[in-house]
């Protein structure tokens, strides 16, 4: 048996790499779609190694989060930068999750018109970008220096919601992730 | 549809159990536990192996009813380091419950981690090969009570557990006259960064007050308390730029015996960090949830035209469903040993056979 750190670790690892390797297919796919690169193998190859990847980190995800709370000395939020550590990850873990089911289930139809790729490449890479934060939110939590001290992020403060507000906003995404998935499941894809 | 559900429903109940039943390496907090922390340390106490460690115990001052005296101890062994911290518990009894200084009618002043806990928490640092705590403790009635301390800590992917020998004290009626603290006295254990701060000590037949503080390591320091009103006396600690602790303790004397209090422990920190936790988890599931129905409306909206025009193109479905053309009967009947339902699904075959035979 190994102990919650390391098991943190090594599954931050996992999530970190996969993250960051969709982020930057998501990138390529983007750039070789506005012909910025004209490579037209590699729109197929950074489609498929962009979702896949995206995918083993979801998988990753929960296993880091729920690692890391117990790893954490004390209660599981005993710093500012561990509390934004959980809104980054979760976030980020929204737009990925979002970004595979659309990918899933509406096929090649989002890649093919502007909009829903543009849409598409944004969540990919927003997620990327939110773990690979939250990666250096940890950092700076762990050993107090991280790559990007250089933008001086405000990690020391953390943007609460009163309860409330939080679960009006839990509702309405609950209620609109139903509404999505059930016209996503429920409909021809002929 | 309903496999996957099953198959995410058992990731999620065995993440479950993976965060919920093992130990707590990285510590579960200062505060008041019995001797197993109520089971909260150290996820199954009989799991726990015998530490290596050995524990020395101390006690300070001259336990008279509802005056102060200090309980010190030192940890130390090799097997400490192999992850480096380490719950030290202050117990009245080893029975497993009702074993805290609380049960047995003692007061905790202070601990040296700055609170009022019998369980502390502490990190063996890099290069030490042993680890010093102490706790201000007074009895509040005339009774002999046995003090145990006891240690948690980790260590090779197994918990260890250990207990000091019993240390007895017997609580002492207060002499006449004796220069004492005042029985309501609580010392101040913490306080700001970068101020200083004026201390008070509470007396009873006490006319002067000398003070001895110290920081960790350094030699000692002694000055006069300040008369401030009836049996009150003040001094001033001087500012901390940065978390420390400095450790105080009082001569008092009087027209009766005088006395030396114990250590205090007055530690300087941060305020600490504290958030609603509930509300931070409602908030973390609200962003995820929120982010993901949001963009998979507004990729179903834009799609939305697309997949319309979809919507009702079936000729798939039709021609899969489409009876084949039935060829025409040669000689106008069914050639021997065929039914209709084979000529009509395989009777062009029989005919292009027929024809490639003739030609």
């Amino acid at each position: 048996m190994i102990s919650s750190s390391t098991f943190h670790v090594i599954s931050t690892e996992l999530v970190v790499g996969s993250f960051a390797m969709s982020g930057l297919c998501f990138l390529l796919y983007a750039l070789c779609r506005y012909d910025l690169i004209k490579n037209k193998n590699l729109i197929s190859i950074t489609d498929n190694v962009a979702h896949f990847a995206l995918m083993f980190g979801i998988i990753a995800t929960p296993f880091a989060i729920f690692s890391g709370i117990s790893a954490s000395p004390g209660s599981g939020f005993s710093t500012p930068i561990l509390v934004n550590k959980m809104f980054l990850s979760m976030t980020g873990l929204g737009l990925g999750l979002a970004a595979l089911i659309s990918r899933w289930k509406m096929c090649d139809s989002i890649l093919t018109e502007r909009k829903p790729m543009l849409i598409q490449t944004f969540s990919g890479m927003g997620a990327s970008g939110l773990m690979l934060l939250t990666a250096s939110a940890g950092g700076s939590f762990a050993r107090g220096e991280s790559l990007l001290d250089i933008f001086s992020l405000p990690y020391d403060m953390v943007i609460l919601m009163p309860i409330a507000i939080s679960a009006i906003l839990l509702m309405l995404g609950l209620a609109t992730t139903a509404s999505a998935l059930w016209k996503l499941l429920g409909r021809s894809t002929v | 549809m309903f496999r996957r559900i099953r198959i995410l429903f058992v990731i999620t109940i065995l993440l479950s159990l993976s965060s919920f039943t093992q130990a707590n390496p990285g510590g579960v907090g200062d505060g008041v536990f019995d001797m197993q922390c109520g089971g909260a340390c150290h996820g199954d106490s009989s799991l726990n192996q015998t530490s290596s460690a050995s524990i020395s115990v101390q006690v300070e001052g001259s336990p008279y009813l509802d005056q102060p005296i200090s309980i010190s101890a030192v940890i130390s062994g090799a097997q400490l380091s192999y992850s480096g911290d380490l719950g030290i518990f202050l117990l009245t009894d080893i029975t497993g419950h009702s074993d805290t200084p609380a049960d047995a009618q003692w007061d905790i002043l202070s601990d040296s981690n700055g609170g009022t806990n019998n369980y502390v928490e502490g990190k063996l640092l890099t290069g030490q090969d042993n680890f010093s705590t102490s706790w201000t403790i007074k009895p509040t009635t005339l009774t002999t009570t046995t003090f145990y301390i006891s240690i948690h800590h980790g260590g090779d992917d197994i918990p260890y557990f250990g207990i000091s020998q019993g240390l007895e004290i017997e609580v002492l009626p207060i002499p006449d006259n004796l220069a004492r603290l005042s029985s309501d006295f609580t010392p101040q254990t913490t306080r700001p960064l970068g101020e200083a701060t004026t201390v008070s000590i509470e007396t009873e037949d006490v006319s002067s007050v000398k003070v001895e503080w110290k920081v960790e390591g350094s030699s000692i320091n002694t000055i006069i308390a300040n008369y401030s009103s009836e049996g009150v006396w003040e001094f001033i600690a001087p500012a901390s730029n940065q978390p420390s602790s400095i450790q105080w303790r009082a001569i008092l004397e009087g027209e009766g015996p005088s006395q030396t209090t114990p250590w205090f422990t007055l530690v300087a920190q941060e305020p600490p960090f504290e958030v609603d936790e509930t509300a931070v988890y409602i908030q973390s599931f609200a962003l995820f949830i929120f982010v993901l129905g949001f963009i998979l409306s507004i990729q179903l909206k834009f799609s939305k035209s697309k997949t319309e025009e979809k919507q009702w193109e079936q000729t798939e479905e039709v021609l899969q469903d489409s009876p084949p053309t039935t060829p025409p009967l040669p000689d106008g009947q069914l050639p021997p040993g065929w039914t209709m339902e084979q000529w009509q699904w395989y009777g062009h075959e029989y005919l292009e056979e027929l024809k490639e035979g003739v030609q």
